[in-house]
């Protein structure tokens, strides 16, 4: 029998941030540089807001699964984040990101690349994690797209373990995945309990700490074994102090970096044929209809 | 501000998106230089394609590699996997040099990010 395999998106917007806009977006990239289909998981709220800014034939043209999901109003009232527009905007405003651990039950796939919206598919990189010998792969490489410039601590505290990154995760329909995203539920359920026992900061529910924690369960309360990185050089990521500048073509961006020694002085980087996580939400959605154009 | 000062302060800046968009493509390359066959990733470069070509003078055919993650995978049809092998890597590096002396060559800031002719 013939596997399926896609890619599964969360979008879940807020006041601001037009998420399943986003989610959109990259759907298109994804279906250009990967040639797989796209399954969205949702609420009413967004799919209704999408049906209207975005279209119901364009929805369906990027996503061939919509599944839509009852929203958590009180746990989104209580995880709240800063969203930075570089740094001339800085703003409070809820993140609703508690429904990840449920990804393996919601797949319609037997192999699913589970990405977050704004880790924009500008390659065919991942298309070497379909066919893999390993159940799941998440990574704890991650760089800066500005060399030298500092990123996250590798670990969760100081003396902490390693910090894995839910931005992208490729798993399959076995026991050993089924595992790990219960321990990530476990993991969710008992934030606080966590938080306390692994002695990271913050009170910000993080799915990276969540699946970093269920990793070091899953690796026998290790840091090696089980779950291996996915088959890419590393993940990369910007700032959401830095901008988009321009869409240049297919696959190729312009961004501002902030440099790290200089407040609000920036460095242009041309960025092209490499998947990037971008932290600044309000540029994607800046220049989203640009990229509709492109990859449509 | 001296005009010196300034010259070098812009050659600063110069170099800095020089050495970042030169680091660009190097990230470009490695991510390119990765090789999915048989369920494993391997990372193609120079000591693989030494190995598998002395493999094949050995006379074998069928053997098991460990990929990145250090899994064991069986790869049979050993002279089709090095040719794969050898093609990828000199597509990758041939692109890395024609890109890398464009760049090189560019003597501003602006020509560095826009890729034009000097």
């Amino acid at each position: 029998m013939k596997t399926t395999k896609g890619v599964l998106l969360f979008a879940h917007n807020n006041e601001e941030i037009d998420y399943i806009k986003i989610a959109y977006v990259n759907a298109l990239m994804i279906k250009k540089n990967l040639r797989v289909g796209v399954t969205l998981v949702t609420d009413e709220g967004t799919a209704d807001w999408a049906r209207e800014t975005i279209g119901q034939k364009q929805m369906q043209h990027a996503f061939e699964h919509v599944i839509i999901k009852d929203r958590d109003y009180v746990y989104q009232q209580k995880n709240i984040r800063i969203y930075k527009d570089t740094k001339t905007k800085i703003t409070r405003l809820p993140f609703y990101n508690c429904d990840h651990w449920m990804a393996y039950d919601l797949t319609p796939y037997d192999e699913t690349l589970f990405i977050d919206a704004d880790y924009l598919i500008m390659s065919d990189a991942l298309n070497n994690c379909w066919g893999s010998n390993q159940d799941i792969m998440i990574n704890k490489n991650i760089r800066e797209i500005l060399d030298g410039r500092q990123t996250e601590s590798p670990t969760l505290d100081t003396f902490g373990i390693d910090l894995y990154w839910a931005t992208c995760i490729y798993f399959k329909k076995t026991e050993v995945a089924k595992h790990m995203f219960s321990l990530a539920h476990y993991v969710y359920d008992n934030y606080t309990y966590f938080r306390d026992l692994y002695q990271f900061p913050g009170s910000l529910f993080r799915n990276d700490f969540a699946f970093s924690i269920a990793v070091h369960m899953m690796n026998g309360f290790n840091e090696t074994g089980l779950i291996k990185e996915l088959p890419i050089a590393a993940i990369y990521k910007s700032f959401d102090h830095d901008d988009i500048i321009s869409i240049n073509g297919i696959n190729d961006i312009t961004l501002l970096l902030e440099k790290e020694t200089k407040y609000v002085e920036f460095l242009p980087t041309r960025w092209h044929n490499i998947d990037i996580h971008i932290m600044n939400k309000y540029a994607i959605v800046r220049h989203a209809d640009a990229l509709v154009e492109l990859y449509t | 501000m001296d005009s010196r000062l300034k010259q070098a302060l812009e050659f600063a800046n110069y170099r800095q998106t020089l050495n970042n968009q030169l680091q660009e493509l190097k990230i470009l390359s490695q991510s390119r230089l990765i090789y999915s066959k048989n369920g494993g990733a391997f990372v193609v470069d120079r000591s693989l394609i030494t190995f598998v070509k002395i493999l094949i003078d050995e006379g074998q055919d069928e053997v098991v590699l460990l990929d990145k993650n250090e899994t064991p995978v069986l790869i049979d049809e050993l002279d089709g996997f090095y040719q794969d092998l050898l093609s990828r890597y000199f597509e990758v590096t041939n692109d890395y040099q024609s890109e890398y002396e464009k760049i090189r060559k560019s003597r501003s800031v602006k020509k560095i990010i826009d890729l034009e002719d000097d």
